[in-house]
């Protein structure tokens, strides 16, 4: 099974940064690639701006341990797949914050794997900002 | 006014596709004509041999390792160098790329990139110092102005192509034709309506709508004859593959074919027995020993079919340029990002194989008539590296310090006085599944060699060695031969002294290509 990790360390506390992470349909500031989403009970359906959608299971949203899961379900390309993103005190009024993913096939791992970092490149510009 | 600057490329053409190059089949007489008045070289390289790091290195005019594209998927950073930007700044240029450009990976569903993000927002740029941009790639998916083109207008057309991809987005392995030739399939597409007349036909309209005094770099990117090989239906009859002889590269007898693989550093043979999978640029899924004679044949009947109709859609361009009155002031260039297999060796597609049939390309210059020049033949080694700043030198502007190659010569005293010795090409990959392989190659009087650096597959100790004027096919691998053992330690360290080094971090990879 491919899998993909990437980290930052972000100038902000990590309530703050893991409010940016937890409401599933508050990520377009620091993911846009993702494009539009929507809920329906634990379901986010995602919009790429290719004009891809992408079903989504929310599967943990964690406030102790500050972890965010999802699963893609409902894509005939994409198997076996699971997201976790991590948001660490460094206790230092920084966060670690990493974004790792196990997917099929192999090229959706480089892709995710990609888009995933860009994702937390933007994040560390919006604390970095501020 | 100055010269005016066409430039051509094809994607994954053979040297000997062309008949100026002693192909025997493919009819070329457009580009036999322009080989004729101009200049012809026959020792033309590529700096890599897959599309992105390759096309990276003509627009920029920088090796490899300079430009940072190590492989397909790594995305050429959108502020890179660009002759084209350079043309259009300092020369007053008008600029356009019309067909592939693949400086970014085609497989973008976050539509992250901007040559993607162009042609789905109903733009036509600017993109790298281009003013005018229209893309294109092998099939009408993905998100080219070719794909929104025949959604629009042909959308019953767009089914007719074979899936380059499968559903696990690997290079398709599926075989079709009268053969089961891997992506081989029958394309019903109209002829005027496949990629190739697609892009000749913006090319004319671009050109069209110059004004007269306007000077131009025009880059007409043809995709083809990159497989998959479905050229249209109604075209495949121009040649039978069963009138076709098998390539000389094609060693007809298993077990001589085998035991030329065996001599090569290993990542050949594992690759041919189907247990190595080292890159993305071949079908995962497809074992190159099953290959058989008639498979190569009648995927090489298509490429001639291809080849042929990329130099009818040259010849609707040069006729233009001729009613126009720009034929004496313009300088055409013709050539390719990189080889084929094409059957040599019993394989098909490219990878880290540093021979002639993926490193040998077609190169063709004519200056302008204006410009003075004689006809002439180069055999001295040249690179794409080397375009870019030709193209500064025709437009008469000196070439930046960013650039890493030298004006093509017109003759090899010319070559000579510009102290020509060498051309190197570099490979690396890193595969999902853990595979690494680096090579490093220079070619140089008359030898090819290259090293297999440490990775996955190789300890360090491997590498090729090949006499071209002794073993043109690059069959027998002296690399382990004591009686070149000199001058294969030469050759290894004139490579390393010349090669740029290669920074990290490394780029990162964003798709599989």
């Amino acid at each position: 099974m491919p899998t993909r990790r990437s980290h930052v360390i972000v100038k902000g506390a990590p309530d703050e940064v893991w409010g940016l992470i937890r409401d599933p349909l508050g990520w377009n500031p620091w993911f846009p690639e993702m494009g539009e989403s929507s809920m329906e009970g634990d379901l986010r359906t995602i919009t790429l701006p290719s004009g891809l959608s992408i079903v989504e299971q929310i599967t943990t949203v964690d406030d102790e341990l500050r972890r965010f899961q999802y699963r893609i379900v409902e894509n005939f390309v994409i198997k076996d797949h699971l997201s976790t993103i991590d948001v660490f005190d460094l206790g230092d009024g920084t966060s670690l914050v990493s974004y790792s993913l196990e997917i099929q096939p192999d090229a959706m791992a480089i892709m995710l794997g990609y888009v995933t970092g860009q994702a937390l490149l933007h994040l560390r510009e919006i604390f970095e900002g501020k | 006014m100055g010269r005016r600057i066409l430039f051509v490329t094809t994607d994954q053409q053979r040297y000997d596709g062309l008949g100026c190059n002693g192909g025997q089949v493919a009819a070329t007489p457009v580009i036999d004509g322009i080989a004729a008045s101009g200049v012809r070289f026959e020792r033309a390289h590529p700096q890599n041999v897959v599309c992105m790091p390759s096309r990276s290195t003509i627009i920029t005019g920088q090796h490899v390792h300079t430009h940072g594209v190590w492989m397909n998927g790594v995305p050429l950073p959108i502020d890179a160098p660009s002759v084209a930007r350079y043309l259009r700044e300092e020369g007053g240029y008008r600029t356009a790329l019309l067909g592939k450009a693949h400086f970014e990976p085609l497989l973008d569903p976050f539509l992250q990139f901007k040559e993607n993000q162009i042609a789905m927002n109903d733009s036509f740029g600017p993109i790298r110092g281009f003013e005018h941009a229209e893309f294109a790639t092998h099939a009408p998916r993905g998100y080219s102005h070719y794909s929104q083109w025949i959604a629009k207008n042909h959308p019953d057309v767009a089914n007719g192509f074979y899936p380059v991809l499968n559903f696990s987005l690997e290079v398709n392995e599926a075989g079709g034709g009268e053969t089961g030739a891997p992506q081989v399939s029958t394309n019903p597409v109209p002829k005027d309506q496949y990629q190739t007349d697609w892009v000749a036909d913006r090319t004319i309209a671009w050109l069209d709508s110059l004004d007269a005094e306007d000077d131009f770099f025009c880059w007409m990117s043809f995709p083809d004859p990159h497989h998959p090989w479905d050229p249209p239906a109604s075209e495949i009859g121009r040649v039978n593959w069963r009138d076709l002889d098998l390539p000389p590269g094609y060693p007809q007898d298993r077990a001589e074919r085998e035991a030329i693989l065996d001599a090569k550093p290993i990542h050949w043979r594992r690759w041919y027995d189907g247990t190595l999978v080292s890159n993305y640029e071949a079908p995962r899924d497809w074992v190159p020993a099953t290959l058989t004679p008639d498979q190569i044949l009648e995927i090489n009947a298509r490429v001639h079919v291809k080849n042929m109709l990329i130099d009818e859609a040259l010849g609707r361009v040069m006729a233009l340029i001729e009613s126009r009155g720009w034929t004496d002031s313009t300088d055409v260039i013709f050539t390719t990002d990189h080889g084929e297999f094409q059957g040599d060796y019993g394989l098909l597609f490219k990878g880290p194989y540093h021979v002639d049939s993926l490193m040998r390309l077609p190169m063709i210059w004519r200056p302008a008539k204006d410009a003075g020049g004689v006809p002439a033949v180069v055999k001295a080694p040249v690179g794409l590296v080397d375009l870019a700043p030709t193209f500064c030198e025709i437009a008469g502007l000196p070439v930046p310090e960013w650039m890493e190659g030298k004006p093509l010569p017109q003759s090899d005293v010319a070559a000579d006085e510009q102290g020509r010795e060498r051309v190197l090409t570099v490979w690396d990959s890193v595969h999902p599944n853990g595979t690494r392989i680096h090579l490093r190659t220079i070619y140089r009087d008359g030898w090819t060699c290259t090293s297999a650096l440490p990775g996955t597959v190789h300890d360090g100790t491997e590498g090729e060695l090949y006499c071209h004027a002794d073993d043109p096919l690059q069959r027998v691998n002296r690399w382990d031969d004591p009686s070149v053992r000199a001058l294969r330690d030469d050759l290894v360290a004139d490579c390393f002294e010349n090669l740029p080094t290669w920074e990290e971090p490394h780029m990162q990879i964003a798709a599989p290509v």
